[in-house]
């Protein structure tokens, strides 16, 4: 009677599990129906189409480096170089290394005239691996290390080996460190997405503008006030910005549903 | 007795021309302006004498400006002499005379004699701005005042964002000595105040008679936010007064050591500093909002009176060369909401980003704005280039005005170095095939260069503006196929609570391993350390056998295995063969009333003994005290 009994809560259990799985795997199967028609309503032109199905995926399964990227490219073909900016760079932090990106972002760029300063090597090196590629490395790193230390107390190991290994074991976790330092950076960044952004001279409706800002280029927030935000852009200037005119690269879900 | 007249009369000559020489007064210029100040010197020489008080003239001020002595050796004998020096300023133009002045030296009384001059009319003002307008009347509160301010009349309704030009005038009583500590400054929160980095102008004006050195700073005001505000501006300034105290003192100076004295012998008056705030009349000014109706799509904000002039080269290109639109806007207004004009049609166009250079003009909110953009042709049917236009509000209409620049013709030819050849001959002829042409209106097709209204060109700035053009010719490569895996928003994995926690654990297990690393090697390299580790484990090690054998109750046991405990103790701290320590090496080793003599005695007679000596009590008890005295061997 109690082997009923426990035979009846394994099947619940199993049952339960493959509903869910089944549920899962029909998701996915629909993200993926979705993303397909969107890529057709893209190739026949129907990019206002191809863009609300994107965003509808964005919004409510989530985002992936693909799907950013085939976002940006309908945004850079509609005209919206604001988002399409954005959506690269949401891209390049999923896949750091995709040429694909990097290739329609430098183009777009060239394009509308967002020419960027040359990066300082540092920043290069820092920009081969994407930040949580970089973080990833350093937690391998530093458990590696500690597994490592652990057999030595079971093991007998030379010592000088042991020393050789733990200094560049620390020395690869300082640089994996400092890549993810450089990178965090980008993660930071906000892009103006505003057709007719302007600098301001003070947070509130009606200052007096300082010039125009592009619609695509790099921002850094330094401070909010209400619904302004003082920024520094990549070519040193400042001033205040609405925040309805400019988007973080990175968000959460809870970002990515409101509407941009 | 003729003799004696002739020496009198001689005598009274000598005193008569003594007395003649020994005062004078001089006035220099004998003839100045309204604006302008004489000095006025009295003389006294080869004596000690006392000026009198100045007398009153109608229409004079005499303000005294100092003392100066000069000594003179010459054929051996000294002559001095002391200056006393006024400044002299009239109030209005006239002829003027100075009556004798009385002094008394060595006790006679001696006059000067009188001075007559001229003053003429304020010749010498600086003409003002605006064709020399003649300054207003002294106000109320102006008058008893040494320094104050004007602010030329700005009109009391304007919108918000526009620019108001106005002069702030800086008025300081002529012959004040000055300086400024702050620059006009606005006060109410509902303007912005600009003004221009240059140095003010500085002129002189007589405003009801009394000269005033004038500073002038042009600038705008700008409201920024509506309703009706009181504004002011504020200077601040430092003036340098003579010190009344000093001057009313008896003698003219200081009784002990008065500084006067040393001061005007060097030339130099007593002035102590007064520092002022300087505060414009309030001016209420009321600030209207823009209107939203008929606000055309393209209104950036620019607010005033502008015109627009658009040029493009080259106008015959290869297909996909650029052509540069040079686009002059010029005016009065806010130039910092002026933004480039936009095409009125961007289908088969590519357009980059403008750039724009603002000259400055003559007056204040006046100059010009140009800007260069780069477009392409996309296709090579294209003939012209679209009307551009631009928008901005007219706040003496009311309303908003677009212009709107004529289409310009063009050529496009598969030729790539047509537009090369194009520009080389421009050059050449100096007109070239550049083409100018001035914004007209659109609605009434006069081509005076009047803004069109606001409708007129409303539903027409469709999608694809020059902001937005159609990126399709970037040549992009191609979507992903493969969606990859989602993730629920864009964070980085070290914000994720799972992978802080690996990282956790993994740094908390290096630190462990690395802390027990350290503490076997430093145990290994210490071997006092590592023998009281052997000791105490031995020890632990005893007692429990010494607690197994008593809960057996075999008392010779028991005894057998405390004997081996304190022989194992000892001899690990005497650093000798357990087995061979005996009752006597205690004896000799520990002082004789020490409990383990007897304890180990009691073990060593008992383990020979066949009946048991001890109860279980006793055992409980023997064990207790060894214990005891082993751990303190520790």
């Amino acid at each position: 009677m109690k082997w009923h009994k426990s035979a009846l809560v394994f099947l619940s259990l199993v049952m339960i599990f493959c509903a869910f799985l089944g549920t899962c795997l029909a998701a996915e199967r629909e993200n993926i129906q979705n993303f397909l028609e969107a890529n057709r309503a893209y190739e026949a032109g129907d990019l206002t189409r191809a863009i609300r199905i994107y965003e509808d995926l964005a919004a409510h399964a989530g985002v992936s480096a693909s799907l950013c990227y085939n976002l940006a490219n309908s945004y850079a073909r509609n005209g919206q170089t604001g988002k399409a900016v954005l959506e690269y760079e949401r891209a390049l932090l999923l896949a750091p290394g995709n040429a694909d990106i990097h290739t329609n972002l430098e183009r777009l760029r060239q394009a509308k005239g967002l020419f960027q300063k040359d990066i300082p090597w540092w920043q290069k090196m820092g920009g081969l691996l994407g930040l949580n590629q970089w973080t990833v490395l350093a937690a391998i790193i530093l458990l590696a290390l500690a597994l490592f230390h652990l057999g030595t107390l079971r093991f007998a190991v030379l010592r000088r080996f042991s020393s050789s290994l733990t200094a560049a074991c620390l020395l690869l976790f300082c640089l994996c460190s400092a890549g993810g330092a450089i990178q965090y950076r980008n993660w930071q960044q906000a892009v103006i997405i505003a057709p007719d952004a302007r600098l301001l001279l003070s947070p509130f409706d009606g200052a007096g503008s300082t010039g125009i800002i592009e619609e695509g280029r790099l921002i850094r927030i330094i401070k909010r006030h209400d619904s302004y935000a003082l920024i520094n852009d990549e070519n040193g200037r400042s001033g205040w910005v609405p925040d309805s005119s400019f988007a973080f690269i990175a968000m959460t879900m809870a970002d990515n549903k409101k509407p941009l | 007795m003729v003799l004696w007249l002739l020496l009198a009369i001689l005598g009274a000559a000598t005193v008569s021309h003594a007395a003649a020489s020994m005062v004078s007064a001089s006035l220099d210029p004998r003839s100045f302006s309204v604006d302008q100040a004489a000095t006025l010197t009295i003389t006294i020489n080869d004596g000690d004498g006392t000026i009198g008080e100045l007398p009153q003239v109608d229409g004079l001020d005499f303000e005294r400006r100092g003392q100066s002595s000069q000594h003179q050796w010459m054929n051996g004998s000294l002559s001095s002499s002391v200056s006393t020096i006024y400044q002299v300023q009239a109030f209005r133009p006239g002829s003027y005379t100075i009556p004798s002045i009385s002094i008394t030296v060595d006790g006679k009384q001696l006059q000067t004699e009188a001075i007559a001059f001229e003053v003429t009319p304020a010749a010498a003002v600086v003409p003002q701005q605006g064709g020399g307008v003649a300054p207003l009347p002294l106000t109320g509160d102006e008058a008893g005042q040494l320094a104050f301010l004007r602010v030329t009349s700005v009109k009391g309704k304007s919108y918000v964002g526009e620019v108001l030009p106005l002069e702030i005038k800086a008025y300081f009583r002529r012959g004040l000595r000055a300086s400024l500590n702050s620059q006009p400054r606005l006060n109410g929160d509902g303007f912005v105040l600009t003004q221009s980095n240059k140095e003010p102008a500085q002129t002189e004006e007589v405003v009801d008679n009394v000269p005033y050195a004038v500073l002038t700073w042009p600038g705008t005001l700008s409201g920024i936010k509506e309703g009706r505000q009181n504004v002011s501006i504020t200077i601040e300034a430092t003036l340098l007064l003579p010190d009344k105290r000093r001057r009313s003192a008896p003698l003219g100076g200081d009784p002990f050591f008065g500084n006067d004295i040393f001061a005007d012998f060097f030339n130099q008056q007593q002035l102590q500093e007064k520092k002022i705030q300087i505060v414009s009349k309030d001016m209420a000014l009321q600030v209207l909002p823009l209107p939203t109706e008929g606000k055309p799509a393209d209104f950036s904000g620019a607010i005033g009176k502008f015109d627009l002039q658009v040029k493009a080269q080259p106008t015959e290109v290869g297909l996909g060369d650029p052509i540069t639109l040079t686009m002059t806007v010029q005016g009065t207004g806010n130039f910092d909401r002026v933004d480039a004009p936009v095409l009125s049609r961007t289908e088969g166009w590519k357009s980059y980003s403008p750039s724009s250079k603002m000259t400055a003009g003559a007056r204040v909110g006046q100059g010009s704005k140009v800007f260069e953009q780069a477009i392409v042709a996309k296709d090579m049917d294209k003939t012209t280039i679209p009307p551009l236009s631009f928008s901005f509000f007219d706040p003496e209409a009311g309303k908003y005005q677009t212009l709107r620049s004529d289409p310009i013709p063009l050529r496009v030819t598969k030729d790539e170095n047509a537009g090369k050849n194009e520009q080389l001959s421009s050059g050449a002829n100096g007109q070239g095939a550049s083409n100018n042409t001035t914004a007209k209106d659109a609605g009434s097709g006069d081509g005076q260069g009047r803004p069109d209204g606001a409708g007129a060109r409303a539903g027409e700035n469709g999608a694809g503006q020059a902001g937005h053009p159609d990126a399709s010719g970037m040549n992009l490569a191609p979507l992903h196929s493969q969606l990859g895996s989602l993730q629920q928003g864009l964070l980085p994995l070290a914000s994720r609570t799972s992978f802080q926690i690996v990282a956790l654990i993994s740094f908390l297990l290096l630190v462990a391993v690395i802390s027990l690393k350290i503490r076997a090697r430093r145990l290994a390299n210490n071997p006092a350390l590592c023998r009281h580790r052997e000791m105490v484990q031995l020890l632990e090690y005893s007692l429990r056998e010494i607690e197994k054998s008593r809960q057996q109750g075999n008392t010779q046991d028991f005894l057998a295995v405390c004997r081996k405990a304190m022989q194992e103790q000892l001899g690990f701290i005497w650093q000798t063969e357990p087995g061979a320590i005996t009752l006597a090496d205690l004896r000799q080793r520990l002082a004789p009333d020490a409990e383990l003599i007897t304890l180990f005695a009691t073990a060593e007679s008992g383990a020979y003994v066949v009946e048991s000596p001890l109860s279980r009590q006793e055992m409980v008890e023997y064990a207790g005290k060894l214990e005891r005295e082993l751990r303190q061997l520790q």
